[in-house]
């Protein structure tokens, strides 16, 4: 154990955790937003993600960005990373909303069980495993560096590096943008609605359908934007990278009180300060573990998790 | 319904009785047409990179043999044999490639994990094997007889890792890093008792992380000059990366897990200067015309290929000398010397070979270069 | 949803056939079924033949060993509904116990089944007893949790082997004229069959009577179950328990037929596909449990020819039978006394998880 660690580069550590638990927020929200919807674990979310890192993958590519080329400056370098973000959430909204028709809608219609529904989503989520593995020959792929990475300043030993902060500032503007979306519109009430009771939203003339179509699109997006955060960060993807990226997130879900929109933004950032704080001071193999242990302890002093289930009430 | 049960239960001890006394071993039965040639690794599955390598290799091994002496009684196919590096999925297969009289040689198994569970099974089907990369120094435990290694197992590299590391470095202070993995874990150990104290701190980043930002944070407390990651190349990248981006220019060296061109590929800038060690030598740098020939040919050499181009080549001389069976196969490979691309194959009694080298390598412009043997 | 009912249902059909039959009958068909499962390795049938691995090794592991703990979990999901990821964890309990006493003391197989047994039942009652209280997905990612625990402090711990596991466990000694070898996985097999048998009968055994009441009571509506009186805790503890009990002896037996295990073999795609096996092949019900285990087992070694797309196939056809059979391959019988036009909500909801 190495608490002198935390102490001396506690700052440093907050901070990459800040931007770890950033993407982990913004995979979080799809479960925490199916979730409440449809009080089923989205077990295909990870994959949703996934796609979308390889989305930015190839939007690179459109955009004539070249692995072995230096970074690019100025607007070019805005708008190359605009196109990747853009291309990632289109990619992760569409394959959500595929993933829904697919595995959930005619399960959902003929008023199956929720552990068929739920294994009909591993099926897909297999299925589209093994998918990108054969299209990717089982390799990881590198994404170019778009934009040079750079210290903007030091504070107290922490060197806070210009990319996290545009990805823990993008996925608040993010995460602002949503819950003004659930909150305000026709859909994010129709969302609320259905939520806390899917018979009497029925009633009120709420076409659930197209209601469950726009949770998934927005969790998709919300995916597809951590995607882009992901690879920008890491500047690497794999086909494997949804299944650890979405047990993380998951966790943070749940964590925060699963179908709570403002409890899948807090355990999102709490997992990734906890997770970079103990693999510091207990070693990053014991990362995991601790993570778990504290989430049963949270689950035993409050079995709903920190903020309970409501997605109805929540406020960002 | 009990006493139905009951009734079920006592027949059903009577049928197992009688079905024990009746059980007999299956004899092995001459092979009646073409020899086949195996190859054992993962070939699906999160580790199937390293497997294609080295079937690649065999396959062209297989190919070149057949071109040289066109009526060697040997099938054009590769019998491939996927265990996704997994023993558990290695365990009801090994019995089916055991009982195929045709195959009368393997190469691999390509992980330690899946070869302890399936050599003690060709060991009682009297199948020789080479592997041309299970490193764990134990296998040979598992079946002397048959079992063949082509590479020097972890207990070389690992000290020829550290000389390489201190002949750059006379003061060289050394972090360790591995990932969990039974090969990364052995190969860590013996990197750490030949470093002795110049160990200045140890973690351990499980397969499947993706920051690394704890793990660097301790190495910049530990004030090493060079870090060590024991494990496979994808994992490396994405570690030398941020070790990069952090700031960081100490050293990074790795193990053969890491000598891949996807490495660089991946890590592109950031694998600059980054020292390698191996048992093994790239394809390329073994034979540039054979790999050139190989790529031609629609295989890509990797990691391996070079050990396991050799090992089936072994296997193919013993063929060419007139061996058709297993046991003969076995006899040849391990009595006789075989030169190949990367050493000449020579088995002891342990199967190990003798008389080769751990190589040194350096990353230069985009490029593995070879240093040459570490003394 | 109305017409589905009144279609030709084979799993009613033969239930009642079943219920119908004589005596005689029943005995001589289960004996039959019996003797076949017996007689399966002799079977060498093109058919069920698996090209590219040894179909009597594929007979024991994986399709005997996901019956069996497919048969184990049906107990925790199917009949008390709780959703449990992490069932992998009691399976590994048992095959390193198996491991570690094997080769560090001088017991044999039979000496360290029951104790590889009372680990895993304990590990189900330090598990069980704090976290039972939680609901449905909250008690699913816990259970995750306790699976991936196992796995990485097995890696982590270098007195078990750490991430090189342990090799050289020892075979059982020999029974009659059975002989424990690993060139020949037969005995393994009929071990492991008698073992199911025998646990289907004990499932058989409680579910008529009080505790497979009170999970049926639990399952149904957890919150009236309690009100009408049951120990719902204890009970869910019991299922718990039962379900670790016989991944614990599959873990023996793996361990013992295998030689050498490392962590890695118990992650959480195992918890997974048995939870699969068991919605596949039709909650709570135990032979469609078995079904969907020997299917769901047997379908990538049959298939393995397809090389690099079989496991594509395998996530495909998962996601198209759900589709076309949601309550599995082969359901729960229906409630026998229904009127077609009530009883729609209480049907559907059939081993649903509150």
């Amino acid at each position: 154990m190495d608490f002198a660690l935390l102490r001396d580069a506690f700052w440093g550590l907050t901070f990459d955790g800040l931007a770890l638990g950033a993407i982990y927020a913004l995979i979080s929200l799809g479960y925490t937003l199916v979730y409440g919807v449809l009080r089923l674990i989205n077990f295909a979310h990870s994959e949703v993600f996934m796609i979308g890192t390889f989305a930015s993958l190839v939007a690179s590519g459109i955009m004539g960005v070249k692995v072995e080329d230096d970074p690019r400056t100025g607007w070019k370098m805005v708008l190359t990373l605009l196109v990747c973000l853009l291309f990632s959430m289109a990619a992760s909204a569409i394959t959500a909303v595929l993933v829904e028709i697919v595995a959930y809608r005619r399960l959902r219609q003929r008023g199956a069980t929720k552990l068929a529904t739920l294994i009909s989503a591993i099926g897909v989520s297999i299925s589209l495993v093994e998918l990108f593995r054969i299209i990717t020959d089982s390799l990881p792929r590198e994404f170019p560096r778009i934009m040079d990475k750079t210290f903007l300043f030091s504070y107290a030993g922490a060197d806070i590096r210009n990319d996290k902060v545009i990805v823990i500032v993008a996925a608040g503007v993010m995460m602002f943008a949503l819950e003004r979306f659930i909150s305000k519109s026709r859909y994010g009430k129709g969302i609320r609605a259905v939520s806390m009771d899917e018979t009497t939203a029925t009633l009120m003339g709420v076409n659930i359908n197209r209601v469950i179509t726009v949770t998934f699109l927005a969790g998709g997006l919300m995916a597809g934007a951590a995607a882009f955060f992901y690879i920008l960060t890491y500047e690497n993807t794999s086909f494997k990278v949804g299944f650890f990226l979405g047990i993380s997130a998951f966790t943070a879900a749940v964590l925060g009180g699963i179908g709570n929109l403002k409890g899948a933004l807090f355990g999102g950032f709490m997992l990734g300060i906890l997770e970079t704080y103990t693999s510091a001071v207990f070693g990053t193999a014991w990362k995991a573990v601790i993570s778990f242990s504290i989430l049963v302890l949270v689950l035993l002093i409050k079995p709903t998790g920190l903020f309970g289930e409501s997605i109805q009430q929540a406020r960002v | 319904m009990t006493k139905n049960r009951l009734v079920s239960l006592v027949a059903t001890v009577g049928i197992v009785a009688a079905s024990l006394v009746a059980f007999t071993p299956a004899a092995n039965a001459a092979c009646s047409g073409k020899l086949k040639i195996a190859y054992q690794g993962p070939l699906t599955g999160p580790e199937a990179a390293l497997g294609l390598n080295e079937l690649n290799g065999v396959k062209f091994a297989l190919k070149k043999f057949l071109k040289a002496n066109p009526k060697a009684n040997v099938d054009a196919t590769v019998y491939e044999v996927d265990d996704q590096g997994d023993p558990a999925v290695a365990g009801p297969i090994a019995p089916k490639v055991a009982a195929e009289e045709c195959v009368v040689a393997l190469v691999g198994p390509a992980y330690s994990g899946a070869s302890k569970v399936s050599l003690p099974i060709y060991l009682s089907a009297g199948l020789p094997i080479i592997t041309p990369s299970a490193t764990n120094p134990t296998l040979p435990t598992f079946g002397k007889e048959i079992f063949h290694r082509a590479v020097l197992t972890d207990d070389y590299q690992g000290p020829a890792a550290a000389r390489l590391i201190v002949s750059k470095n006379k003061k060289a202070k050394v972090f360790l890093v591995n990932d969990a993995s039974d090969y990364a874990v052995g190969l860590q150990k013996t990197v750490d008792i030949s470093l002795g104290s110049r160990v200045v701190g140890k973690d351990v980043t499980p397969n499947g992380t993706t920051d690394f930002t704890a793990t660097i944070a301790k190495i910049k407390r530990s004030k090493a000059t060079a870090v060590f990651y024991s494990g496979y190349f994808s994992q490396a990248a994405v570690f030398v990366k941020q070790l990069r981006d952090s700031g960081s220019k100490i050293v990074f060296a790795s193990g053969d897990g890491t000598l891949d061109n996807q490495f660089v590929k991946l890590a592109r800038k950031s694998a600059e200067g980054s020292l390698l060690t191996a048992p093994a030598i790239p394809f390329e740098t073994a034979s540039p015309a054979l790999a050139k020939e190989m790529v031609a040919a629609g295989w890509t050499p990797g990691v391996y290929t070079t050990e396991s181009f050799d090992a089936a080549n072994f296997f193919f001389e013993a063929i060419k000398a007139g061996n058709t069976d297993r046991a003969s196969i076995n006899k040849y490979v391990s009595t006789k010397s075989f030169k190949g691309l990367s050493k000449t194959l020579k088995f002891d009694a342990e199967g190990e070979v003798s008389g080769a080298d751990v190589n040194g390598f350096i990353i230069k412009k985009g490029k593995i270069v070879l240093l040459g043997a570490i003394k | 949803m109305a017409d589905k009912k009144h279609k030709f249902n084979l799993r009613d059909h033969a239930a009642d056939f079943w219920d119908a039959s004589p005596r005689w009958r029943k005995v001589s068909l289960s004996f039959l079924f019996i003797a076949i499962c017996y007689a399966l390795p002799f079977l060498n049938n093109p058919l069920i033949n698996t090209p590219g691995s040894d179909f009597q090794s594929v007979l024991f592991y994986p399709v005997g060993m996901y019956v069996l703990m497919a048969i184990g979990l049906n107990i925790v999901v199917g009949k008390s509904g709780l959703l449990d990821l992490g069932y992998v964890a009691f399976f590994a309990i048992g095959a390193y116990t198996m491991a570690i006493l094997g080769t560090k003391t001088s017991l044999n197989f039979w000496e360290i089944l029951p104790i590889g047994m009372g680990f895993a039942m304990l590990a189900g009652v330090l598990l069980g007893t704090p976290t039972l209280r939680l609901r449905g997905d909250y008690l699913a990612i816990v259970t995750l949790g306790f699976g991936e625990i196992v796995r990485i402090v097995a890696v982590n711990t270098d007195a078990i082997g750490g991430p090189r596991g342990i090799a050289g466990i020892p075979t059982p000694p020999d029974i009659f004229n059975a002989k424990f070898t690993i060139l020949d996985p037969k005995p393994y097999y009929w071990l492991l069959l008698t073992f199911t048998l025998l646990m289907i009968w004990v499932v058989r055994r409680m579910a008529a009577r009080r505790p497979g009441r009170a999970w049926d009571a639990i399952r149904q509506d957890d919150d009236v179950a309690q009100l009408m009186g049951v120990n719902t805790l204890k009970y869910k503890v019991w299922a718990f328990v039962l379900g670790a009990a016989v991944a614990g002896v599959g873990g023996v037996i793996y361990a013992s037929q295998i030689l050498s295990i490392v962590p890695d073999q118990f992650n959480l795609n195992v918890s997974i596909l048995i939870l699969a096996c068991v919605v596949f092949g039709g909650i709570g019900n135990v032979w469609g449990v078995i079904l969907g285990a020997a299917l769901l087992a047997f379908t990538p070694e049959r298939i393995r020819f397809l090389s690099q797309p079989r496991i594509l196939v395998f996530g495909v056809a998962l996601v198209v039978m759900m589709n076309l059979r949601p309550d599995g391959v082969l359901p729960k019988k229906k409630r026998e006394h229904f009127d077609p036009d009530w009883h729609t909500i209480e049907e559907s909801g059939e081993g649903e998880i509150k």
